[in-house]
């Protein structure tokens, strides 16, 4: 899976998701800025004073006038659902709404990435030495450290999902599409 | 997985409040299952060719596939039916 698909997915569902929405954009905008928790409003009231506000706020703009279709305010309250529904987040670098505590992976063949600001800055993320070989790699540590557990399933793996239905022997079921259909595993790792 | 092609999964998703309801996108479409890990069928309206899917995560009604050829479908209903993106 390459990096721009993966953008293209994320950037699509945040402009498709809410698109009954225009007869009330104003007054939906204003009741969730009344909504706001205070630590939602300290974060604001701290980036609105910070050297990066004005640049930032300019970018906010034009990504609402887009997501909007011309309508900024209808593209704000877009913005706004479609943050909502990340769950209760913190203002990030750039004034960007983050999801609390939430690090997107993204697994591509030129390596492992993190990113942190709700897919705006990837790092690459440090994996065992290239010699460690093919196999199914645990972190216990939020990707600091990584441990090879398993061979992992035969084939090539495309994605990896741990699903939270309970195996009977007290852990959950770690699934993975490969090359030869879907597989699932007990996740003992 | 019953009902599943043995093909490549290039895409996989789970409702994020049951984990029973799973989708799946692969060259000949976007495949669901209400059952975990059996019961997949075809779902209707959804592209060839699905590289990726994802459900809402605050709205999971809403799921959403693209395709290899850069085109983006989405499904009000949980992933049943499919429609492109205008």
């Amino acid at each position: 899976m390459s990096l721009p698909l993966v953008l293209v997915v994320v950037a699509t569902a945040a402009e498709t998701a809410n698109s009954n929405t225009r007869p009330d954009a104003a007054a939906k905008c204003a009741e969730m800025m009344q909504q706001s928790n205070p630590e939602g409003r300290n974060a604001m009231r701290e980036f609105m004073q910070s050297e990066l506000a004005p640049q930032a706020m300019g970018n906010r703009m034009e990504m609402a006038r887009r997501m909007g279709d011309g309508d900024v305010m209808l593209g704000m309250t877009r913005m706004m659902e479609m943050m909502g529904s990340m769950g209760r987040g913190k203002m990030g670098q750039g004034g960007m709404m983050l999801p609390r505590g939430r690090t997107l992976w993204l697994g591509a063949h030129t390596g492992l990435y993190r990113n942190e600001d709700g897919g705006g800055t990837w790092a690459r993320a440090s994996l065992p030495a290239h010699g460690a070989g093919a196999g199914l790699y645990r972190t216990s540590d939020g990707g600091q450290k990584w441990v090879r557990v398993d061979d992992g399933p035969p084939g090539e793996t495309k994605v990896l999902g741990s699903v939270n239905i309970p195996t009977g022997m007290g852990g959950i079921f770690l699934y993975a599409g490969t090359g030869d259909g879907l597989q699932r595993n007990p996740d003992c790792f | 997985m019953g009902g599943l092609p043995t093909a490549t999964v290039n895409g996989f998703a789970v409702h994020p409040t049951n984990a029973q309801v799973m989708l799946v996108a692969m060259r000949d479409g976007v495949f669901r299952s209400e059952k975990g890990d059996s019961g997949w069928t075809a779902a209707r309206g959804a592209p060839k060719n699905a590289a990726a899917v994802t459900f809402n995560s605050g709205r999971p009604s809403n799921a959403y596939a693209a395709t290899t050829e850069g085109h983006t479908f989405v499904s009000r209903d949980g992933g049943q039916t499919w429609a492109p993106v205008r």
